[in-house]
């Protein structure tokens, strides 16, 4: 039996434009990992008690509200807390290219802007599986 | 990543005889695979668990099935079941089943979108899974999940299936007590006598009960469990009616008293200890199964391999379960 590659798609903070997440969700399975989405407005906190009960390798952020420079690092951080700093974290939405060097250096692994190809998001998981 | 991590089974299984999250979130993921760790984790839950507790201590949980088609209001239901075992003190695990598409073998977990009011509950865990092509409505890691929900001190375990039509009866050997989800609209009174799903139920719920056809459906249900003439009563023909509207949660606290009250009947008649032999002999079925079908296609080695394989699994399903 395979190990199967799980994720959380997570929509963090107050916005509620979830067509995105979605949109990577379904993506997501098509490419053959079991996804799961944890619903709009989400805590850091509750997003990441969820990633640790579902046991996921990965989270995804998406963010639309412009509030990623304060929630992002709050949820690596709560994951480190929980000793769970090996599930990798990756966002995306509404994120300005200035932000992104910030939220890579707080812990954030990769920033997938609005535009991005679904195969460079695929590319990059399973460059993350391949490194073990 | 999975499959690279190195596991530590002593600590993971201590970890889940705490009740810590992390450690039974990645329990339950080593029961989804087919490596051996799998095997021992299971073995030592079952022995340290028996070791450390005295018998009277030993929680054995009250496991709630619920099925019905795809968007009878399964999840949400489930979260009105958790607020109320909640407020009687108990803790909850719910497991989630979902589909694995055909094509890709990935799948979409949504079901835990309905209970979001509990995600910082500590006395609540949610997990999702995917059936990963196993049949019947659960997946084949459902009874081993099951077991280690068990061994983390759970007082209530709710097992969704996923959306199901008409003849996907694999909670019925699962759990201790099986709720079937209908809506209005979804068929006649002939839809109602049919076997299978409709043949499983301990409580009937007749959700959306806001909807118009409510009445046709519970005079449907209704007719299909009452006794024949004989007076012979089977299993559906004693089961009860609830009518609930989850989504503003009308009738949830009747139906969690007619849980009570069915949970007690079973138990009073010796039939929830007969369903608790049922389930350790599906899942010794269950495991048996998957190992010759991934055998078959090709993935798990020999025969020789496969048979041992076999064998292994079966001694420690044997040994670890059998005061279940």
């Amino acid at each position: 039996m395979q190990n199967k590659i799980r994720i959380l798609v997570g929509k963090p903070g107050l916005d509620g434009h979830d067509r995105g997440a979605k949109y990577i969700a379904r993506a997501l399975r098509d490419a053959g990992y079991e996804v799961i989405y944890s619903g709009i407005r989400q805590t850091p906190e509750a997003l990441v008690h969820m990633a640790i009960q579902e046991d996921v390798d990965f989270l995804g952020l998406s963010l639309l509200s412009g509030a990623h420079n304060e929630l992002f690092p709050r949820v690596i951080r709560l994951l480190k807390e929980k000793g769970a700093e090996d599930i990798i974290v990756f966002g995306g939405g509404i994120i300005p290219d200035e932000d992104i060097p910030g939220l890579k250096e707080a812990g954030i692994r990769a920033v997938f802007p609005p535009g991005t190809a679904i195969q460079h998001v695929i590319d990059f998981i399973e460059e993350c599986r391949a490194k073990g | 990543m999975p499959g690279q991590r190195i596991i530590d089974v002593p600590a993971l299984a201590a970890g889940v005889l705490r009740g810590n999250t992390r450690a039974l979130g990645r329990a339950i993921s080593l029961v989804e695979t087919a490596r051996p760790e799998r095997d021992e984790l299971l073995f030592r839950l079952a022995t340290e668990n028996r070791a450390t507790g005295s018998d009277p201590d030993l929680v054995i949980p009250r496991v709630i099935g619920i099925t019905g088609p795809p968007g009878a209001g399964k999840s949400t239901l489930t979260d009105g079941i958790i607020t109320n075992e909640r407020s009687d003190g108990r803790r909850v695990a719910v497991l989630a089943v979902d589909p694995s598409s055909p094509f890709s073998g990935g799948a979409l977990l949504g079901d835990r979108v309905r209970m979001d009011r509990h995600s910082l509950d500590e006395g609540v865990f949610i997990r999702s899974m995917a059936t990963r092509g196993h049949f019947g409505g659960l997946s084949a890691a459902s009874y081993d999940t099951v077991t280690v929900l068990s061994a983390a001190g759970f007082e209530t375990i709710i097992v969704e299936s996923v959306g199901v039509g008409q003849s996907e009866t694999g909670i019925l050997s699962l759990a201790d007590i099986t709720l079937v989800v209908l809506n209005p609209g979804t068929g006649d009174d002939i839809q109602a006598l049919k076997a299978g799903v409709m043949e499983i139920a301990d409580i009937f719920v007749l959700n959306k009960a806001d909807l118009p056809g409510i009445r046709e459906l519970e005079r449907a249900v209704r007719n299909a469990i009452s006794p024949d003439e004989s007076g012979a009563a089977t299993r559906v023909q004693s089961a009860l009616v609830a009518l609930t509207s989850a989504r503003d949660g009308t009738g949830i606290e009747e139906l969690s008293a007619a849980i009570e009250a069915r949970l007690i009947t079973l138990e009073r008649s010796g039939e929830l200890a007969e369903r608790r032999r049922r389930r350790l002999s599906s899942a010794a079925e269950d495991a048996a199964i998957s190992i010759v079908r991934e055998w078959i296609r090709g993935r798990a080695g020999s025969a020789p391999e496969m048979l041992s394989q076999l064998r292994a699994q079966l001694n420690a399903l044997l040994d670890t379960k059998e005061d279940i």
